[in-house]
């Protein structure tokens, strides 16, 4: 295995009120591609919100380490600075924002990407370029008006600006039209391999997976990582669907409540 | 020495807000319309051009027609009789039917000696123009200046209005907007004030026609100790008209705001639907921000809104910011950057880009200034 980037140990999380993630393991080397799949509901965006920070969310117990640092109590900005990016399920509307100061302001903040105002429209417009991104774009504020298609296409816009060290790609795939489609997955590709980037790529669509060589596939029902396998798993979860983690799941909850009656998983499986 | 008055009333909104008045308002400190003509009519260069084949009139008057005079502006009477009274420059803008100006019709209050414009547009049917209005502190006038500009647009006609206030301290500015549409008509208004010690920005939009439209967004900084005042007033008459209005910006230090939207929607308007949104991020604890929203409705079949003012960034956008690297303080300053980068990128002369870079500059520093200059684009191709 490559060196380990991210390695996430026994962490259960959730909101004040509910635990949202039970006991999750997951290491993730670097340059390594991960996918995560589960049925709705099951805390794939709540995990991808966990890695970045987001204080709407507590951890419990357990701990994140990234780049051999413990970030468990870490911001988000911190998080950001130090190369985890997290691309939203649902972007966030900005108005009164202008792309342009928006991508020139987080480039800044970055030592590593000190760039010259020339080299940085440069950059963005070879960027833009490569995504279909109309340069027009770049005079409108962040994600307002935008559609689905556009608001991914500028998260892979930031991604490729920014070239974090591990990218958390939330359902970036979802209604995407197939041209769409096709200049995500070729971003994500190039984020692979022309940086070593690493990603975490939560997905109920099996399309995408087409465009991405895939190292680790983990499965999550009910905040539990039921099952790790290599790409292959992704196939059998096609055929498969995911009741049969559903119902592993069920009954290892029902075992793990104490005196819970024995035929708990027999109930769930009528 | 100077002489000067008191204008007590500007920025009056809708009268059934009389009983508060004097909280409503805003009072202004000016020099007599004598001395402001005697001192500054020697101007250098006409305030009011357009490009060389403008198929456009442009021609100094002594006083607008009737028809244009008649237009309700947001500044309220005391501050349109102080200007027509000591406008240094009259000047009457006629479009004529059916042609699309290529360039912008500019009223420029940053040359030398032009401290009050009191402009009349008329904008011909179905002819399309451009409206910029410039006021910057380069003119030698300590205390105030002022552009009044009025605009009738005729059936299927339509007007971009861009309006950059970026007076610097310790400069006073009214900026004073009435406009008429037409049947079919429509208006897009961008307004940006950067700056300015004390700013007064009325505008008042008739939509008398049926169908006709406007979408006016009003971007601003306020910070230290300077004070603005905004008037809008939206008055839909005709049937099925729409009028959009999103007004945002940023206070800081010990800055003063205050809004006051009105959207008023008269008998007859049926089918007619009216939106007003504010966006303030509040950057400091010394700022005083007021915002009063009003829907005026004596119409049933209408539909108009307020959309809540907005005090800060919603939690969703800060933790978005937080996510790309920035932290609360961070993002608030991103804010007030970007409102005067908006003004950069959407400024639609040459002369209007230089302010805007310029005021970038005074308030941000001069290297920011450069920078964004090297990295946006004009949205004009032209040169002045
Ligand atoms: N901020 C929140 N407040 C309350 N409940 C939440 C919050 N975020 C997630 N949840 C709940 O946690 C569960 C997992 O949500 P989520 O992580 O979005 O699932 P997934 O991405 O796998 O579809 C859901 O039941 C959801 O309603
Ligand atoms: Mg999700």
């Amino acid at each position: 295995m490559a060196e380990e980037l991210l390695t996430i140990s026994d962490l259960t999380a959730g909101t004040e009120d509910k635990t949202i993630l039970h006991d999750v393991n997951l290491t993730i080397g670097r340059g390594e591609s991960h996918v995560l799949m589960g049925p709705n509901g099951t805390g794939k965006s709540t995990l991808g919100h966990v890695i970045m920070g987001d204080p709407v969310y507590k951890v419990a117990s357990g701990k994140i380490v990234f780049d051999g640092e413990d970030i468990t109590e870490k911001t988000a900005d911190k998080r950001s600075l130090a190369g985890i990016f997290l691309s939203y399920q649902a972007p966030v509307e900005v108005p009164g924002v202008p792309l342009y100061t928006f991508l020139r302001t987080i480039s800044q903040m970055r030592p590593e990407l000190k760039m010259t105002p020339k080299n940085f429209r440069k950059r963005v417009s070879e960027l833009a370029a490569q995504l279909s991104i109309d340069e027009e774009f770049l005079g409108r504020d962040l994600n307002v008006g935008f559609s689905g298609g556009e608001k991914k296409k500028i998260e892979m816009l930031q991604l490729l600006l920014l070239q974090p060290k591990l990218a958390i790609l939330d359902e970036t795939d979802s209604g995407l039209d197939v041209d769409a489609l096709s200049v995500v997955s070729r971003a994500i590709s190039s984020y692979m391999s022309d940086y070593n980037g690493s990603i975490l790529l939560i997905t109920h669509n099996t399309r995408i997976l087409e465009h991405v060589d895939v190292d680790k596939t983990h499965v999550m029902t009910h905040g539990h990582i039921v099952e790790t396998g290599d790409a292959s798993l992704i196939a059998t979860i096609e055929q498969q669907g995911f009741e049969s983690y559903e119902k592993e799941a069920a009954a290892e909850l029902a075992d793990e409540a104490e005196g819970a009656p024995e035929g708990a998983d027999a109930v769930a499986e009528h | 020495m100077t002489e000067f008055q008191t204008l007590e009333h500007v920025n009056v909104p809708p009268a059934q807000t009389w009983n508060y008045l004097h909280t409503n308002v805003i009072a202004m400190k000016v020099p007599a319309p004598d001395q402001v003509r005697a001192e500054y009519m020697e101007q250098t260069s006409p305030a009011v051009t357009c490009f060389a084949a403008c198929p456009a009139s442009i021609d100094a008057v002594e006083q607008l027609p009737e028809e244009l005079l008649a237009i309700e502006t947001g500044v309220g009477d005391d501050a349109n009789e102080w200007i027509a009274a000591s406008a240094t420059e009259t000047t009457l803008v006629n479009v004529p039917a059916g042609t699309n100006l290529e360039r912008p019709i500019v009223v420029d209050l940053s040359g030398d000696g032009v401290a009050v414009a009191h402009t009349g547009v008329s904008i011909g049917k179905g002819a399309r123009a451009t409206i910029v209005v410039i006021a910057s502190a380069s003119h030698k006038v300590e205390t105030v200046s002022a552009s009044l500009l009025r605009v009738l647009i005729e059936e299927d006609a339509h007007a971009d209005i861009f309006e950059l206030v970026a007076m610097g301290n310790p400069k006073q500015h009214i900026e004073g907007v009435g406009i008429e549409c037409r049947k079919d008509a429509s208006v897009n208004i961008q307004q940006y004030a950067l700056s300015a010690q004390t700013s007064a920005v009325g505008l008042a939009a008739n939509l008398v026609g049926d169908r006709s439209s406007l979408t006016l967004s009003l971007h601003y900084l306020v910070g230290s100790q300077q004070t603005l005042d905004c008037n809008h007033i939206v008055r839909q008459r005709g049937r099925n008209t729409r009028c959009v209005i999103d007004e945002s910006g940023v206070l800081s230090d010990k800055a003063t705001k205050t809004l006051k939207a009105t959207i008023d929607l008269i008998r007859g308007c049926k089918g007619s639907k009216g939106r007003e949104q504010e966006t303030v991020v509040l950057a400091g604890d010394d700022v005083v921000n007021k915002t009063l929203p009003v829907i005026l409705c004596d119409e049933e079949e209408v539909q108009g809104d307020h959309g809540a003012t907005i005090g800060s960034m919603s939690a969703e956008q800060l933790q978005y910011l937080r996510n790309r690297g920035l932290t609360e303080e961070q993002a608030e300053d991103l804010f007030r950057h970007a409102v005067a980068d908006g003004a950069v990128i959407h400024a639609p002369t040459p002369k209007a880009r230089k302010v805007a870079l310029q005021a970038v500059a005074q308030i941000f520093g001069k290297d920011i200034a450069e920078d964004l200059a090297e990295i946006v684009q004009p949205s004009f191709g032209f040169d002045e």
